[in-house]
């Protein structure tokens, strides 16, 4: 199983890495991991757009998510349908796929194996025959090593642009009964998250601190660009909703008091009984 | 000497205790669906539903670790731009 995934990804990579490295003048390392890291944001980047993209959208309409799911609280089947309904009349749809999280997760371990085997001549056997040895590998990059932890000034930028880059995504607008703990939790995770980046980028190689702060300023200019598109501002603000303007989240008069409401199964029913007369019929 | 059956039988067990605990901290923290972040994806992230993790999870509860985790890779494999999301239960 590991060798499986020894050839399928990580030879792969560090080949791809490794050519980088011999094209790149000066045969830097971190040059070439730049432009890997470039290379793989490029390729997901019409995903991770389109993913941005639906998350705006989804979150115009969130108030009314809100009334739907306060309506049928105690109703999963009918929440789920009247979910459906909204998408359906908004022309929306959660479009975030779980792959392309994975893949990035994938590369930053690949990166870290790559960075920990090391870059000499010792495992230039793992190179496809195409693949040009390079000539001289050039660790140093403005005097960081690559290959050992980077103590400040890397860690720092990328919890910078960590901070900045989850601040800059948008958040639905603010809803009346904004009581959920998730959004309490979510403004303060926009404080945390970048430490803990900091703290693990401390820990890792140099290499690995550069492909993060290559990957969140791609998304930053990414973010910047879609925020633009949808006039939010740079920041990603959403332009505040008067209350009167909000839907009502109570019940509907015809509703049980318990918040669910019974689906009509009848129609349906009656249409399977018809086929199977006329079978009879036949 | 222990049965080697019993044994499996334990294994299997601490296994399955040991990935539903990680796919609930996942779900407590990471998740763009259920964790930090959730209040930013107001229709959910994944575009399945159940999301990935949460189908995961009652895969590995319900068919054991070993076809569990296959299915589980299964459904992630499927969550990719190109297919088209919507409700997936596990059957």
């Amino acid at each position: 199983m590991s060798s499986f995934f020894t050839q399928i990804l990580f030879i792969p990579i560090y080949n791809l890495l490794m050519f980088l490295v011999g094209t790149v003048p000066g045969h830097q390392v971190a040059v070439a991991i730049i432009l890997l890291t470039i290379i793989i944001r490029i390729i997901l980047l019409p995903t991770s757009l389109k993913a941005s993209r639906s998350m705006i959208e989804l979150q115009k309409i969130q108030p009314e998510m809100t009334a739907v799911r306060e309506k049928y609280k105690k109703d999963q089947k009918m929440m789920s349908q009247e979910m459906m309904a909204l998408y359906k009349k908004h022309k929306v749809s959660p479009f975030g796929s779980c792959l392309p999280l994975i893949i990035q997760l994938v590369v930053l371990i690949i990166f870290y194996r790559v960075i920990m085997i090391g870059f000499n001549a010792d495992h230039f056997n793992l190179l496809y025959s195409f693949i040009k040895h390079p000539s001289s590998i050039n660790l140093i990059f403005w005097g960081v090593n690559v290959s050992k932890p980077n103590l400040w000034v890397l860690p720092l930028l990328a919890g910078a642009l960590q901070f900045i880059q989850t601040k800059m995504m948008p958040q639905p607008p603010a809803t009346k009964n904004a009581t959920d703990p998730m959004v309490a939790m979510n403004k303060q995770m926009i404080y945390f998250f970048p430490l803990i980046t900091i703290f693990i980028a401390r820990s890792l190689p140099a290499g690995l601190a550069i492909y993060w702060v290559i990957t969140s300023l791609v998304m930053i200019l990414q973010q910047w660009y879609i925020n633009n598109k949808y006039d939010l501002g740079f920041i990603g603000r959403f332009p505040a909703v008067a209350i009167a303007k909000l839907p009502e989240y109570t019940l509907e008069p015809d509703a049980n008091p318990d918040g669910t409401e019974k689906p009509e199964y009848k129609k349906e029913r009656a249409k399977g009984v018809e086929i199977t007369v006329r079978k009879r019929k036949l | 000497m222990l049965d080697p059956r019993l044994n499996r039988g334990w294994t299997e067990k601490i296994m399955k205790k040991v990935l539903v605990a990680t796919i609930n901290l996942y779900q407590k923290t990471l998740s763009p669906d259920h964790g930090w972040f959730s209040a930013r994806h107001p229709g959910g992230f994944c575009k399945y539903q159940p999301s990935c993790s949460e189908y995961s999870k009652q895969a590995i509860e319900k068919k054991g670790v070993a076809t569990g985790v296959a299915i589980s890779i299964w459904r992630i494999l499927r969550c990719n731009p190109w297919s088209q999301g919507g409700a997936d239960q596990l059957k």
